[in-house]
């Protein structure tokens, strides 16, 4: 594409603006519309992440719960299945490779907490003193509980920000609070760490030390969730593996006998929750691409009827001294072009959106500049592909013929 | 400078061809300005356009300027009409929404695709219609589109210009305007070979050559020597 073929071109196009415009139009709305759709999509994947992260925590580690395939269908898992013991969190901690820590806790998920004559509902969880540690949480006020709280069987908590603006509004560390007809000294507050998925605020929420719970508390040795923290995060599928070979030899099931527990990884989950791989988005970004080749059609059918619409413009060129190459060369880089400035159209204009988007929702939107490249790219060849048979028909337009016909 | 020999020229497909020249010969030296007349479907427009190298005879021998043009192919035929022969057609014939000045760059970006504007300024000054170099062709007249149009076939000097009926949508100020324009360019030495089927048209030619059929029916020197009458 010489220079001067290229200024040629784009003076066609500015003097056919009309023209232009309808051949740009389905390339524009083609990248629009996947810039856009990746764009939501990853902020989708980025929301769902920070919910879990608010909820889990660390998002390296892996989860055993109780229940699995034998217990489906059956609620109340907190307290009905109690093979899950913190014998099992020990043998994980000694024997699985790549385990770089475990925390052990038992749940009650709606317990009544009372302080200065005030009362709040809470998830407690009494839980060994790494489990903060592993959760990646940190401290608003004093300090999480430990080890030799948890051998003294102290009557100490550790309260979400939540739970200590609505009982203590004026400092919560030293203060008294009751639990399950038991006094507990708050000895820290969690940092806030927002909403988790569903909404629900991850700073309501008080832990107890795990010794104490199990013998003073919830009286029972069987745990609600044991929490593994891996060294290696990207190994985590054959960690989970072996964390589930273990405990499934520890808790005799054999054979073709269904598991009474589960293994979760939250990277996982959150693949699947953000639902990247939805039908709704799949469906965009076939759209996206049916704008594309829609718009490859028009650019087509546009450039087709312009080479008969053109014959003579394209015979006087032919008599001043153009060749057939030329005339080819002209057509198809009115193909390209108007394509390739289409393409950059549609990307700007959905970088605009991000921002505009980004600016008014306060969503964490950004531009996903590898799909857009990607599309712009396919927009560019599908305009150049459009451009060849137009392009061929100019070419072969006999000038002698046309100008005959003309006179 | 141009010898055309045995030229023939059929149209159409081998089952009904039409002959639009048969077995034309014709020697036209340098310099010389000749008008071509006869009746519609004589073939004159048939053989400006072989003798402008937009059209390939059927068979026969075309020499320009000592090269035999009749054997060449697309990209050569391009150079020569780009680099020796200059165009001027009955309906002007400049392109659409592209404006005087760029209708006489045309041919420079076909050539070595550099504009060189002095040269266009010349020729625009040349034909008189610099004041429209930045009009577009709808808003000139019959008479300004035309000589736009000279200005563009002069632009890569050519040696020959071919011209077909160039006064033949032009009111007769106009036309005598044109034709004074074409004998001026042939005093400063430019070849042209004009097809016209107006008799006092055709006397501003130094010889006339009419053709009827396909064939040369007759020759005859100029009534009137070209630029007795201005």
């Amino acid at each position: 594409m010489s220079d001067a073929t290229v200024r040629l071109v784009l003076r066609t196009l500015r003097r056919n603006k009309g023209r232009s415009f309808v051949m740009a139009l389905g390339f524009i709305v083609g990248v629009v519309s996947i810039t856009l759709t990746e764009a939501t999509g990853e902020a989708a994947r980025t929301a769902v992440r920070q919910s879990f992260r608010a909820m889990i925590g660390d998002l390296d580690v892996l989860l055993v719960q109780p229940g699995g395939d034998a217990q489906r269908g059956r609620a109340n898992l907190e307290t009905s299945i109690t093979t899950l013991t913190a014998d099992d969190a020990a043998a994980i901690r000694q024997s699985v490779p790549n385990v770089a820590d475990v925390g052990v806790a038992q749940v009650e998920l709606g317990a009544v907490v009372e302080a200065n004559g005030r009362n709040t509902t809470t998830p407690l969880f009494a839980t060994s003193a790494n489990y903060a540690v592993i959760r990646g949480d940190s401290m608003a006020q004093g300090a999480f509980f430990t080890d030799d709280d948890g051998r003294a069987l102290a009557r100490v908590a550790v309260i979400g920000s939540d739970v200590a603006r609505e009982l203590f509004p004026t400092g919560a560390v030293g203060q008294h609070l009751r639990m399950k007809a038991i006094d507990f000294t708050v000895v820290g507050v969690i940092a806030p760490n927002g909403a988790g998925p569903g909404g629900f605020s991850m700073d309501n929420i008080a832990y107890i030390p795990f010794e104490t719970a199990r013998r003073r508390v919830f009286n029972r040795d069987y745990l609600n969730i044991v929490n593994i923290k891996l060294a290696n995060p990207s190994r985590w599928a054959q960690t989970a593996a072996a964390v589930h070979a273990l405990v499934r030899q520890r808790h005799g099931t054999t054979g073709a006998a269904l598991d009474d527990f589960r293994v979760t990884s939250p990277q996982a989950m959150i693949a699947r929750m953000a639902g990247v791989d939805s039908t709704l988005r799949r469906m965009l970004v076939w759209i996206g691409g049916l704008a594309l080749v829609i718009g490859g059609i028009v650019v087509a059918v546009l450039m087709l009827a312009a080479a008969s619409a053109r014959r003579i413009e394209i015979a006087v060129r032919r008599a001043v001294g153009a060749t057939r190459a030329d005339i080819r060369g002209q057509f198809w880089s009115e193909a390209a072009l108007i394509s390739a400035a289409a393409a950059v159209i549609g990307a700007a204009i959905a970088n605009g959106v991000i921002a505009a988007g980004a600016f008014m929702m306060r969503a964490q939107l950004s531009m996903p500049w590898a799909a857009t490249l990607g599309a712009v790219l396919v927009t560019i060849a599908i305009g150049t592909a459009a451009g060849y048979l137009p392009a061929r028909r100019a070419a072969s337009i006999a000038p002698a013929d046309a100008l005959r016909a003309a006179e | 400078m141009i010898a055309l020999s045995e030229i023939t020229k059929h149209y159409g497909g081998t089952d009904h061809p039409v002959t639009a020249l048969a077995s034309v010969s014709l020697a036209i030296g340098r310099g010389e300005f000749v008008a071509v007349v006869g009746p519609s479907g004589s073939g004159k427009s048939t053989l400006l356009q072989i003798i402008g190298c937009l059209d390939v005879p059927t068979s026969g021998t075309y020499v320009l300027d000592g090269t035999t043009v009749s054997e060449m192919d697309d990209a050569t035929l391009s150079r020569i009409r780009n680099e020796r022969i200059g165009f001027v057609f009955q309906s002007f014939n400049l392109i659409a929404r592209t404006t005087v000045a760029e209708n006489v760059e045309t041919p420079m970006l076909y050539g070595d695709g550099r504009i060189d504007r002095a040269r266009v300024e010349h020729v625009l000054e040349r034909v008189r219609i610099t004041h429209r170099a930045r009009h577009f062709p709808h808003e000139l007249s019959g008479g300004e589109q035309q000589r736009a149009a000279i200005a563009r076939a002069l632009v890569r000097s050519p040696s020959l210009l071919i011209a077909d009926e160039p006064t033949g949508n032009l009111d007769s100020a106009n036309g005598a305007q044109i034709l004074s324009l074409l004998s001026e360019l042939h005093r400063d030495g430019l070849t042209i070979v004009m097809v016209t089927h107006d008799a006092a048209v055709a006397r501003r030619a130094e010889r006339v050559i009419e053709l009827a059929d396909g064939r040369i029916a007759g020759t005859s020197a100029p009534a009137v020597l070209a630029g007795a009458s201005r």
